[in-house]
């Protein structure tokens, strides 16, 4: 990775203690699968960290952690290349560029990044879907999917803000 | 908040009630074929309006047998050897454009209108 030769002992150790969390997070999901009435629907709570990482250490160093967790969570929990994990991977790729590019431009407050990256996460799983699927048919989950991005994208997104505020990164 | 996050939140709000406004109003006729796919494969094109007393379909997957129930009004799913189970959760599907997807059996039921495909939309005399 180019960009882990920048990477800082200090940087490398809070990086890791956050992708501890992150996996928790996303692992601890998946004992919650009712909680939202669609499959494949989530909270997203590991996007909090996704945020968080964005914002304070940049694009290249939170692709690296993105990229990190969701192949440390493949292993762990849902398995390498299973129709599940790679439908997860389109989201988690669609919404990290729109989020990153959100960033940079300084476009939105992270409650909107989170919005933001609910709803291209979405957008994200379905074109994944519609691919391994071949049938279009899955574009009409769509609306919902938007639907109940909306509360989960403002969720994480206020979670995100508030830990923003209350830890300083040096 | 900023104006920005106000913004992305009615263009949601709106994508959401525009994408609603759609789903309700696909044409609903009577006939009613449901697709059955596995993978990338057409198994079967049923006509619901020929199907008189509900049946139970099976179909193989690489763990087991998805079992459907169809009857002339819908189909959902019986049972299925898969982990989560949310295609039986997601019950019944009634109207055309609805579907049921079992992903990790990559078992695929769609519910499209009669005439839809393949059928000119209008003949000129």
């Amino acid at each position: 990775m180019p960009s882990s030769a920048k990477l800082t002992t200090q940087e490398l150790t809070q990086l890791g203690v956050l992708l501890a969390v992150a996996i928790v997070l996303r692992i601890a999901e998946n004992f919650f699968p009712y909680l939202l009435p669609l499959p494949g629907a989530r909270l997203g709570l590991a996007n909090i960290l996704t945020i968080f990482v964005l914002i304070n250490y940049g694009t290249n160093k939170a692709g690296l952690f993105l990229c990190t967790r969701i192949l440390l969570v493949g292993i762990l929990s849902t398995g390498l290349f299973t129709p599940g994990f790679l439908i997860g991977l389109g989201g988690a790729a669609l919404s990290f560029v729109f989020m990153s590019i959100a960033v940079e431009r300084n476009w939105f407050s992270p409650i909107g990044i989170g919005l933001l990256g609910a709803f291209m996460h979405n957008c994200g799983q379905i074109i994944m879907a519609v691919y391994l699927l071949n049938s279009i048919a899955v574009f009409s989950y769509l609306p919902l999917l938007i639907a109940i991005g909306i509360p989960t994208g403002l969720f994480t997104g206020t979670l995100a803000n508030i830990l923003l505020k209350r830890i300083k990164t040096t | 908040m900023r104006k920005n996050d106000y913004l992305l939140f009615v263009f949601l709000l709106f994508l959401t009630g525009m994408g609603y406004f759609l789903h309700s109003h696909v044409p609903t006729t009577d006939g009613k074929i449901l697709i059955v796919q596995h993978g990338q494969n057409i198994l079967q094109k049923i006509n619901l309006q020929t199907i008189k007393v509900p049946t139970k379909i099976s179909i193989p997957t690489e763990h087991g047998h998805v079992i459907v129930n169809i009857d002339d009004k819908g189909a959902y799913v019986v049972s299925s050897p898969c982990r989560d189970k949310l295609c039986i959760h997601q019950g019944k599907i009634t109207n055309p454009g609805q579907t049921i997807v079992c992903l990790p059996e990559k078992v695929l039921l769609t519910l499209t209108a009669t005439g839809k495909e393949g059928a000119p939309d209008a003949i000129i005399r």
